[in-house]
């Protein structure tokens, strides 16, 4: 008796080729903005964390969270 | 002199002592570890091994190795089976440390620019906060303490190694002589730069006495707080508890 396949679990999205570290998924439920201690978004595409409320867009290098201000983007969309 | 911080023996703006304190590490990075065994004799490795010691990480445990980046402490801390985050403010440091972990083939540690004053962290996630050799050079160090409180778990601990102070008085003396004359000549000739460490030797003799340390870790709200001098005081360990 067979049983019937268990769904396939959601799978993360490929790394590409030129981003060698992906971020540990875990790290995203640690990591809070370090200005606003308000919650982070990953942007896989453009490798950063952004924190809606400070306004700004952590970069990460080479798989390197860069969790300091002074580095961050600044988010022009900002209302 | 107001808001005035200790960049060695000078008054800098607290902007000046992060940017010159960051110029230091960036330049002394590539040689550290032989300066380290040069300065101390290859003693650093022992106290980094008591330190450890002390910590006591045990497979399951989430410790920040703040100031880390070389990873000395993390790597000492991973084989005892810890989940360790190595987090500094210093970019090149943390290549070393990096480009150490793939030479020796340490996997698993996260590897993160982090501002010890205003960590990125959730409250409450660590089961230690480890911090060796860093807390001297961190700008507002009662903020530091705060943070490293802030993201501990309760009944997590806070470790610290830090140069202190000799007291033994013939000791002291010859620790006079050597700190001051002796390690800026020694920077001067391996590592081509007398500033860096020139800094290195004022800002030990800049940080507080153990007593006086361990009262800011009191401050900060850590219980049981306690010291332990190695060397007759050339190094402190610093242990306290968020209970």
């Amino acid at each position: 008796m067979s049983q019937p396949p268990e769904p396939a679990a959601p799978r993360p999205p490929e790394p590409r080729a030129s981003d060698p570290r992906p971020l540990d998924p875990r790290l995203l439920e640690i990591l809070v903005c370090p200005l606003s201690k308000g919650p982070l978004e990953y942007d896989a595409a453009a490798q950063e964390l952004i924190s809606r409320q400070a306004g700004l867009a952590y970069p990460i290098r080479d798989g390197v969270p860069i969790m300091l201000p002074d580095e961050a983007r600044v988010l022009e969309d900002q209302p | 002199m107001n808001d005035k911080v200790s960049y060695g023996y000078q008054w800098v703006d607290p902007e000046e002592k992060t940017a010159r304190v960051g110029s230091v590490f960036r330049r002394v990075a590539s040689r550290y570890d032989l300066m380290n065994d040069l300065m101390s004799g290859g003693l650093h490795r022992l106290w980094k091994d008591h330190f450890v010691a002390k910590v006591r990480p045990r497979a399951g445990e989430h410790i920040l190795d703040m100031a880390g980046g070389t990873g000395d402490i993390a790597f000492r801390m991973a084989a005892r089976g810890a989940q360790v985050t190595v987090a500094d403010i210093n970019p090149a440091m943390l290549e070393v440390g990096r480009k150490r972990a793939e030479e020796r083939h340490i996997a698993g540690l996260e590897w993160q620019e982090q501002n010890a004053e205003t960590l990125s962290f959730a409250d409450a996630r660590f089961n230690a906060y480890t911090i060796a050799f860093g807390i001297r050079n961190v700008t507002d160090i009662p903020a530091a303490l705060r943070e490293a409180h802030r993201v501990l778990k309760v009944g997590g601990r806070f470790y610290c190694l830090e140069f202190s102070h000799v007291e033994l008085p013939g000791l002291a003396d010859v620790y006079e002589w050597y700190s001051m004359k002796v390690v800026p000549r020694l920077g001067e000739i391996v590592a081509r730069d007398r500033e860096a460490y020139q800094y290195l030797v004022e800002s030990i003799r800049r940080f507080p006495p153990a007593p006086r340390f361990a009262q800011m870790i009191r401050e900060a709200g850590f219980a049981n707080v306690r010291h332990e001098l190695l060397l007759g005081g050339v190094v402190a360990i610093h242990s306290g508890w968020k209970i």
